[in-house]
């Protein structure tokens, strides 16, 4: 069955790109080191924003720093945001959804006015409120960016819990005495899922892109940390003369969030097959 | 219907609440001394600062400091921004404008954009156009804003010099900050009006609708336009909402003076009477847009109006 | 006395063309059906039979389409009508449909009245109290209260939403309705009032139904005359008590047999082994043979020709012997 599964994938050449950069990602991420032709942080500063050559295929930034070595090293801060982020958004969206659907009553009328006060906030609005509370750095980004986005799970698990808490298999777990407890956490958490775990790719989708935004406007990471978005942020008052040095960092924040979202609606599109011609 | 509005308003009031909460919360929780802000270089003397926060009312207990705060707000007493002695409230109301029309424009780009997509894109399902229509956009809102925006910058101003970079002013002006928050945007929009689009293609009473002799015209407009507009235009809708006070990083790259950058400028010169009135100005906005939307959304789907779940 | 035909299919023929082959429906199926006449379709899911009603409506979704065949109705040749005279003359308006399974039938956004009165306003550009009258009129005789015309689908019980839908397809009074499992879904208890209904619109009304179901008993309620479908073929045609009585396709008797009734005693049901065929892939020879208990050599080389038992009633099978 996985083999046929496999198959299917191959047959779409956005899907195949998306797994290879994904795989990539992960590939630099972790060898970055090795793979890597130049170092992240020392740079030849007479040499500054020097436009693509052989040596350096994307150029220098404004401290003489070769910008590929800079993107490679960059993939770890980048999977360090989409870990972080989902840590915190999905354990803790996921709780407050079961509890507001499964328990009820007044315990999900408290949630619910929680999940909509947040969600009166935009998600960029919010992360930038709370990282001027926490401070700067890539960690409250995280923070913030996680924080952000707990609304989002929170309300998907919500109905799904709903729904599923009519479901014939709950009120057999009940009728087993289980308790509430293990039921929403044995029962119905594995049956929703599915769409949790699309709705995940997409939260990773947004973490990039707010992170990297909430860089841009230099709230990010200290330097010398390569984050993509930072990298723009620093790069910005130069990119009229030395544009090269602000498109291949924003390119690969765009490939890597478009590859995501790929897999995103390839997993969505493999869970609920209303794509099957009628 | 009347019982739906009154409950959903009644609903919506803890929340209202809680955004004042929340916008105070920030407040109290940003770092650094609103006194040593005011004052400045000079540190001052006990008398001049126990002066200072009682007129800044900082030395009452918090729920009452919470209490005047809210009092406040409502009052339209919102402070004066302490860079520029500004009245916030004015201020607020000023950018805001700006922002609106920002946001109400890329709105009807991505739209419109969005909606053609996505009709196309349910009509032909499967083909090639099919394919391209997802391809471009899941690209769209693949897109960081500002690398988009700082590329459209460097194609339209820098090197075709046809439209200006930054500012605001005549329709050029708007050109391509709203063409930066449409890309964005309409990826979405589209999805979304597509799988409207095929799941009310499927249903059964548009075969219903056919088989009673209705013309393919008809049949559209009243039972498929009818059905899967709804989703769409709540999602338009609360897009919109979204679109006022998250606009910052576009009106930051085309150094628009709308709200979205005046509360980022605010928070980088810890300009906190700002901060605080932008805040929660744009959850205002929000806020009343929702409810605006899910009102609309009831007066269009009978459906919500009779559910009892109203939470 | 010259009794004018209601409906005679002749030759039918309706193929999908789907990517994964051709699937083929309805393949070469013809009946008669007198004036007066009401008659039953029976068989088991996808046999066939949706789609046979779909044709002579000439509403099969694409990818399928009527491939030969007549279909004469009223002495006229419906099939080769063009699309808007159809449209305008028969559909709805001579033959209409009562839907299976209320449930998406009718549009959620607008109230049931509406959806009755649409076909008159929209296409007879009637005014919007003639309208309203011909809907409290239609609404009384299918068993509906008056204030269910200012009511939406989703506030009405599933017994209810049905007689709307049959109501429905009565406005425009049509003399030949189709009936595609109009029970399906329903309690038991409603089943038998729907089916009264129809019984009693058949005789005041006299419309000719045609009964698509896999329901034996509710065709022997309504119908004058039966067809057995399988697998995209007509197998057996004739008067409800020959069909019934002295069925002569081994698939009928099983049918037959399979059917519960409450008056003979039954020790143990009778059931048909296997599944349906694949319409794609169509078995050589008799499409029932692979399942059928008396199947010989001949039935898997040649498909079976058609043959008149006696007046009236037809099968198509090589050894059409009786029970």
């Amino acid at each position: 069955m996985t083999f046929n599964v496999l198959k299917e994938i191959m047959k779409s050449p956005m899907i195949c790109f998306a797994l290879a950069v994904m795989l990539g990602v992960f590939f630099l991420a972790a060898f970055a080191d090795f793979v890597a032709p130049y170092s992240y942080h020392e740079g030849d500063l007479w040499k500054m924003l020097e436009p693509p050559v052989l040596e350096h295929p994307l150029g220098r930034d404004q401290l003489g720093r070769d910008i590929l070595s800079r993107i490679i090293h960059g993939t770890r801060p980048l999977l360090y945001v989409i870990s972080i982020t989902l840590l915190i958004a999905v354990p803790i969206g996921i709780l407050l959804g079961l509890l507001s659907g499964y328990v009820g009553g007044l315990v999900d009328l408290t949630i619910s006015r929680v999940i909509d006060t947040l969600l009166s906030f935009p998600t960029i609005l919010l992360a930038l409120a709370i990282v001027a509370t926490l401070g700067t750095g890539l960690q409250n980004v995280v923070i913030a960016v996680g924080i952000a986005e707990v609304p989002v799970f929170a309300r998907l698990v919500r109905g799904l819990t709903l729904s599923e808490r009519e479901s014939l298999f709950v009120e057999a777990a009940r009728g087993l005495g289980a308790g509430r407890a293990r039921i929403m956490f044995r029962h119905i958490l594995p049956n929703i899922s599915g769409p949790i775990v699309v709705q995940m790719t997409f939260g990773a989708a947004t973490a990039i892109l707010w992170a990297a935004a909430l860089s841009f406007l230099g709230l990010g990471a200290q330097p010398p940390t390569p984050c993509w978005g930072m990298m723009l942020y620093e790069t910005k008052p130069y990119f009229r003369v030395a544009p090269h040095s602000m498109i291949f960092p924003g390119l690969a924040i765009f490939i890597v969030t478009f590859s995501v979202n790929v897999i995103g609606e390839a997993l969505r599109d493999y869970i609920d097959p209303k794509m099957r011609v009628r | 219907m009347i019982g739906y509005v009154i409950r959903r308003i009644l609903l919506a009031i803890p929340v209202l609440l809680g955004v004042l909460l929340l916008v105070f919360a920030i407040s109290r929780g940003l770092p650094g001394d609103p006194i040593t802000v005011i004052s400045g270089e000079f540190e001052p003397s006990p008398e001049v600062r126990r002066s200072l926060e009682r007129e800044l009312g900082l030395d009452q207990p918090l729920a009452v400091q919470f209490l005047l705060y809210c009092r406040r707000t409502f009052t339209g007493d919102w402070g004066k921004s302490i860079f520029t002695g500004e009245s916030v409230s004015s201020l607020t109301l000023h950018r805001f404008g700006a922002t609106l029309e920002l946001a109400v424009i890329s709105i009807i780009i991505a739209a419109t954009i969005g909606l053609l997509l996505g009709y196309f894109g349910a009509k032909r399902m499967g083909t090639l156009t099919d394919k391209i229509t997802r391809f471009l956009c899941t690209g769209g809102f693949s897109m960081p804003v500002f690398w988009w925006g700082l590329l459209l910058i460097l194609i339209f101003s820098v090197y075709l010099a046809i439209l200006p970079p930054m500012g605001r002013g005549g329709i050029e002006n708007l050109i391509l900050p709203s063409l930066t928050l449409a890309t964005v945007n309409f990826g979405m929009i589209a999805r979304l009006t597509r799988a409207c689009m095929l799941d009310v293609l499927t249903q059964d009473h548009v075969f219903a609708a056919r088989a009673k002799g209705l013309t393919d015209r008809t049949v559209f407009i009243r039972h498929v336009l009818r059905n899967a507009i709804v989703p769409v235009f709540t999602f338009v809708g609360l897009r919109l909402g979204l679109l006022m006070g998250g606009a910052i990083i576009t009106e930051t790259v085309f150094a628009y003076p709308g709200i979205g950058r005046m509360i980022v400028d605010a928070i980088f010169m810890r300009d906190y009477p700002v901060i605080v009135g932008g805040i929660f100005f744009v959850a205002a906005v929000v806020f009343i847009i929702n409810l605006l939307v899910d009102i609309i959304y009831a007066g269009l789907d009978p459906r919500i109006r009779f559910e009892r779940r109203a939470v | 006395m010259f009794q004018m035909e209601r409906l005679v299919v002749e030759n039918l023929r309706t193929y999908y063309y789907t990517p994964k082959g051709v699937v083929r429906a309805v393949d070469d199926v013809s009946f008669k059906l007198e004036e007066g006449e009401s008659m039953g379709l029976a068989g088991e899911s996808g046999c066939g039979k949706s789609t046979l009603c779909f044709s002579l409506l000439r509403l099969v979704p694409p990818p399928g389409k009527i491939v030969e065949g007549r279909i004469i109705f009223n002495g006229e040749n419906i099939t080769t009508l063009p699309e808007e005279k159809f449209r305008d003359e028969i559909r709805w308006r001579k033959i209409s449909m009562i839907f299976q399974g209320a449930l998406s039938i009718l549009n959620p956004m607008y109230k049931v009245g509406e959806q009755l009165a649409e076909p008159l306003v929209y296409r007879q550009s009637m005014s919007k109290e003639n309208a309203a009258a011909r809907v409290k009129e239609i609404l009384e005789s299918v068993g509906l209260p008056c204030d269910a015309v200012g009511r939406y689908p989703h506030e009405l019980s599933g017994g209810m939403k049905q007689r709307a839908v049959i109501g429905m397809a009565m406005i425009m009074d049509p003399s030949f309705v189709i009936a595609d499992e109009p029970t399906t879904a329903l309690d038991v208890v409603i089943q038998a009032q729907i089916f009264n209904l129809l019984k009693s619109l058949q005789q005041k009304a006299k419309i000719s139904i045609m009964l698509v179901t896999h329901d034996l008993a509710a065709i022997s309620e309504l119908a004058d005359r039966v067809g057995i479908m399988y697998a995209g073929k007509l197998v057996e045609f004739g008067f409800l008590s020959q069909v019934y009585e002295d069925p002569r396709h081994p698939y009928t008797q099983k049918l037959l047999k399979a059917t519960p009734s409450l008056r003979t005693k039954v020790d143990k049901l009778d059931f048909i082994p296997g599944t349906p065929p694949d319409l794609i892939k169509t078995p050589k020879g008799c499409r029932f043979h692979p399942r059928c208990p008396l199947a010989k050599a001949a039935c898997s080389e040649r498909e079976p020709a058609e043959v008149e038992v006696e007046r009236g009633h037809r099968v198509a099978c090589w050894l059409h012997v009786r029970r």
